[in-house]
């Protein structure tokens, strides 16, 4: 590599230098914001809060709602006087990934955002990070794709673990688990829809089981919205496997799970998200889905959790449990709240700064699965641990990490 | 008061005017000739009188009353049937199921009567009652459609071009029913290209040409001098074309 | 071996519903020469209705299949009145003014009945046919779909109306210069088809998953198996119907579920080259 820099390469710069004093001339100069304590700090919340990622899209809503209230109550940001959060919501809906950039950019446009949350599944995230990056607005997001952190982006910060090790920690536990409740698994099959994050995953975990010297008998990728799953259900358990690794959205779940189960099939089931985090799962699925195994980037019996759990269940009175979004939510909201208390300023760029320096040990902002919240220079979350767990009785149950889990893994024959 | 009118009546195809300001009448008990070159507007008179196609301008009196505003059906219950150039069976009923359409509003006794008048008429049709209407020759065909048309028992039949394309022998059993009708008191309305067919049984007769009236008489003109029927039909007027 | 017969009787089964599906698709194409974009809504409100009674009244799925006919035909001759019945001229307003309302219902399902999937509960268990399963919901499901379709091909082919409403099909001048008034066969094949169409939804209700959405993944195979059978040709319907679960199946089994959607559009284009009157024959072009 070259040390010194082209001419064309460095005229380049200079205009970007240019350019960007410009711009913040323009649009910064005249109120870098002595904003009194009266004013809101906005969060902008961007989430498929309709449509078919709408369950989802809803719990990260709840969840960030209830702790913005939360903070709100317990006095607001302290080293800005007090000053009150408040999220600014933008639905999605089913947008292409490419109008959902546009979305985040108008939110931008039309708020004064402090930060922002969002925006669930891996390819709005991915469609928004360069809008996040060129405006200089911090995200954090409850999206698993590894992409998400491997690109350069400053701005963004990750709080699940990543899709892969998702799919391959959750192959290596269960298996473990199996081994130590002596259940044999030496075939196994894969069955998935073609969705991005649910490819990745997959693929981690079918690497994971041929490293463990498993045969796999089949692999299945379906699009989503499946009018008949017993053919599928046919194919699969074909090569009479004693493990699958299933990973679908609710509805496709259901009724693939019931075909299995018509089938014969009585194995445990590991996925990765999606359908089997959803706190409607096993309402929606029935008895099939108990003994299904998920990683989850986050479980409501997670150490810490015990008083959000409550309150979410009071204000959301149709839930038992909430689910994966609103703790990854609720996380971020404590996250961006410690940052304003850091920066001490609402700007986006000096909450950014204090992002990838806080460090939150007690709290709710520590209800995670490593028990702490501090971000890589990636930003990634340090040291993220998938959790695996069970649905057990209806509810989902942390079995790894060993030291937080609350239930024994159950395996049947 | 004439069975069924036609005053003043235009219709046509988008831009096209097929037939401009025809004013006949059909009298009850009678045969009406109509006869005239391709595109004439033969067809599209029959239409214009039973509602196939709209008007675009005129009436139809059907007894002294209009029923232009009226759609096909409802013209159709009033009494008038026509047989469509093409006869225009349908092919997925057999020919019963065919010929029992045509008598949709009668009781089921009624139409079982009418059934069997039908067949005195045109025998052959016995024979091939349960046979389906796509299979059928084209004499068959026409007497299905007139029998259908029969089924409703009019009292004014339009038919259009009955001979087209069928055998001189099946013709003449076609041709052999028209006067039955007649005794039975119904009016016919007859389209032909036939010309001698057509002038051998017609009470009256009109020609039409790039549609309007070019003649409307007896015919006894054209019984006397068939050359004059030439002139008439490239689109002279009697007198100037014979002269 | 078994993985063969578990793909012909799992096909049959299925071929049986996508007959229902795909009925009232064939006939309202048949008799008014309207391609339904509506039906996949329609089917979804038939799916709804199921829920929703049952949900409500706790009535039984099966014979809530009767009753869906009635409200989605209900639904279809309103639809019809209102609104296809003046456009008559204008195919192109028409297609616009179905394909509306199948956002319409999608957006009305979402707003009152929200995002949730829903799904009809029933389990009958499982019946054993050799080493083949055999859900008990699903032979049922058959069973209505085959009885729901004779019964119409009965009614179709044996009653007076039935015989108009096919002659429509064939000639609708004719049938008016019969003095038939088709407009009123027009609303009541509509109705039906728009029923059968509910009864379909029904039917489906009882073992997929749907959303407000879930109505075009039925109808594009409805639309597959018409065209497949031959347009308007009632069992031509019927054979592609078999046709069409035996490809779907197969192909997910044999080779990839990716791969459902383009056999099946491999397969009408296929059929429209070598067959395009349909598989039979006998349908219209
Ligand atoms: N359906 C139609 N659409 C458009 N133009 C038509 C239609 N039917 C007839 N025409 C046109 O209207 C004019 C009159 O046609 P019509 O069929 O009435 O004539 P005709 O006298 O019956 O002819 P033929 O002896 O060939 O049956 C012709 O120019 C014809 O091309
Ligand atoms: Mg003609």
């Amino acid at each position: 590599m070259s040390t010194h820099l082209s001419r064309a390469r460095r005229v380049s710069m200079a205009a970007g230098v240019a350019l960007a004093g410009l711009v913040l001339a323009s649009c910064g100069g005249g109120d870098l914001d002595e904003k009194d304590a009266s004013e809101p700090i906005q969060i902008g919340l961007i989430e498929p809060m309709s449509g078919p990622f709408a369950d989802n899209g809803t719990q990260a809503d709840r969840g960030a709602s209830l702790c913005v209230e939360q903070i709100n109550e317990a006095g607001g940001i302290a080293a800005l006087d007090g000053a009150q959060l408040q999220l600014v919501k933008q639905d999605t809906g089913n947008a292409q990934p490419a109008q959902v950039a546009n979305q985040a950019q108008s939110l931008i446009d039309n708020n004064d955002l402090s930060a922002m949350i969002g925006a669930w599944a891996s390819s709005y995230t991915l469609a928004i990070a360069p809008v996040m990056e060129q405006n200089g607005m911090p995200l954090l997001t409850e999206s698993f794709a590894d992409d998400i952190v491997a690109q350069g982006y400053q701005f963004i910060f990750k709080i699940p673990a990543a899709a892969s090790v998702m799919g391959e920690q959750g192959v290596t536990v269960v298996l473990d688990l199996a081994e130590a409740n002596n259940y044999d698994i030496s075939k196994a099959a894969m069955v998935t829809e073609n969705t991005s994050s649910a490819q990745v995953s997959a693929a981690g975990a079918v690497g994971m089981l041929e490293s463990r010297g498993i045969e796999i008998t089949g692999e299945e990728y379906f699009a989503p919205g499946l009018t008949d799953a017993n053919s599928l259900a046919i194919k699969v358990l074909a090569g009479d496997p004693d493990f699958l690794f299933a990973q679908g959205g609710l509805a496709d779940m259901k009724i693939l799970q019931e075909a299995l189960a018509a089938q014969g099939y009585e194995g445990p089931i590991l996925g990765s998200g999606s359908a089997l985090v959803n706190p409607h799962y096993f309402s929606t699925v029935g008895e099939p889905a108990n003994g299904a195994f998920t990683s989850a980037g986050w479980n409501w019996d997670l150490p810490g959790a015990e008083e959000f759990v409550k309150q979410f269940t009071e204000a959301n009175e149709e839930f038992d449990f909430p689910g994966q979004e609103a703790g990854e939510d609720c996380v971020a909201v404590y996250a961006i709240a410690a940052a304003l208390e850091e920066a001490g300023s609402r700007d986006p760029k000096a909450v950014r700064d204090a992002l990838s320096t806080i460090s939150i040990t007690e709290g709710p902002g520590s209800m995670v699965a490593n028990g702490a919240l501090e971000f890589e220079d990636n930003g990634a979350l340090k040291d993220a641990t998938p959790v695996i767990v069970q649905w057990q009785d209806g509810k989902p149950r942390t079995v790894f990490p060993e030291d937080i889990a609350t239930a024994e893994p159950i395996f049947t024959q | 008061m004439s069975l069924l009118s036609s005053v003043a009546v235009s219709a046509g195809y988008g831009d096209l005017v097929a037939i401009d300001n025809i004013t006949i009448d059909v009298e009850e008990n009678s045969l009406l000739g109509v006869i005239g070159p391709n595109g004439a507007g033969k067809s599209t008179f029959l239409r214009a009188l039973t509602g196939v196609v709209p008007l675009r301008g005129g009436q139809v009196l059907w007894q002294g009353t209009d029923i232009g505003h009226l759609p096909a059906d409802a013209r159709a219950r009033k009494g008038i049937s026509m047989v469509q150039e093409g006869r225009r069976l349908f092919p997925s009923l057999t020919v019963r199921d065919n010929l029992e359409l045509g008598g949709f509003h009668a009781s089921r006794q009624e139409r079982a009567e009418r059934m069997t008048e039908v067949v005195d008429l045109f025998p052959a049709l016995g024979g091939i009652m349960d046979r389906s209407a796509s299979v059928l020759s084209g004499g068959e065909q026409q007497m299905v459609a007139l029998g259908r048309a029969l089924m409703a028992r009019p009292q004014c039949l339009l038919v259009d071009e009955p001979s087209l394309g069928l055998a001189p022998l099946i013709v003449d059993e076609i041709y052999e029913a028209l006067p039955t009708l007649i005794e039975r008191g119904m009016s016919v309305v007859l389209v032909e290209q036939e010309v001698d067919r057509v002038l051998e049984v017609a009470d009256s007769l009109v020609v039409l040409h790039e549609g309007r009236i070019v003649y409307l008489g007896d015919g006894s003109e054209f019984r006397e001098n068939p050359d004059s029927l030439a002139a008439v039909y490239l689109g002279h007027a009697l007198d100037e074309g014979a002269a | 071996m078994d993985t063969l017969a578990n793909v012909i009787v799992s096909s049959i089964l299925l071929g049986g519903v996508y007959f229902i599906l795909s009925l009232g698709l064939n006939i309202i194409l048949g008799v008014l020469d309207i391609v339904n974009f509506a039906h996949g809504a329609l089917i979804i409100l038939g799916a709804y209705s199921t829920f929703l009674i049952n949900r409500a009244l706790h009535w039984d799925p099966f014979i809530l299949v009767l009753v869906d006919m009635v409200v989605v035909g209900v639904i279809g001759a309103v639809l019809y009145l209102c609104y296809l019945r003046f456009t008559v001229n204008s195919p192109l307003v028409r297609m616009f003014a179905l394909i509306g309302f199948n956002s319409v219902v999608a957006a009305l399902l979402l707003i009152f009945m929200g995002s949730d999937y829903r799904t009809v509960p029933i389990d009958l268990g499982t019946w054993y046919l050799g080493p083949i399963p055999i859900r008990v919901t699903q032979v049922i499901a058959f069973a209505f779909a085959i009885a729901l379709g004779v019964i119409t091909i009965v009614l179709l082919n044996r009653t007076k109306v039935g015989k108009a409403v096919k002659a429509v099909t064939d000639d609708r001048t004719s049938v008016q210069l019969a003095g038939i008034n088709d407009r009123r066969l027009s609303l009541l094949a509509f109705t039906v088809g728009a029923g059968l169409a509910g009864a379909a939804g029904g039917i489906i209700s009882t073992y997929v998953t749907f959303g407000s959405e879930s109505g075009l993944a039925f109808a594009i195979i409805a639309f597959a198996i018409v065209i497949v059978g031959g347009l308007g040709d009632i069992w031509g319907g019927a054979v592609a119907s078999l046709l069409v679960a035996l490809v779907l199946t197969g192909v997910t089994v044999y080779l990839s579920s990716a791969l459902t959607n383009t056999a099946l559009f491999l397969l009408v284009l296929f059929v429209l080259l070598v067959r395009p009157r349909g598989i039979l024959g006998r349908g219209r072009v």
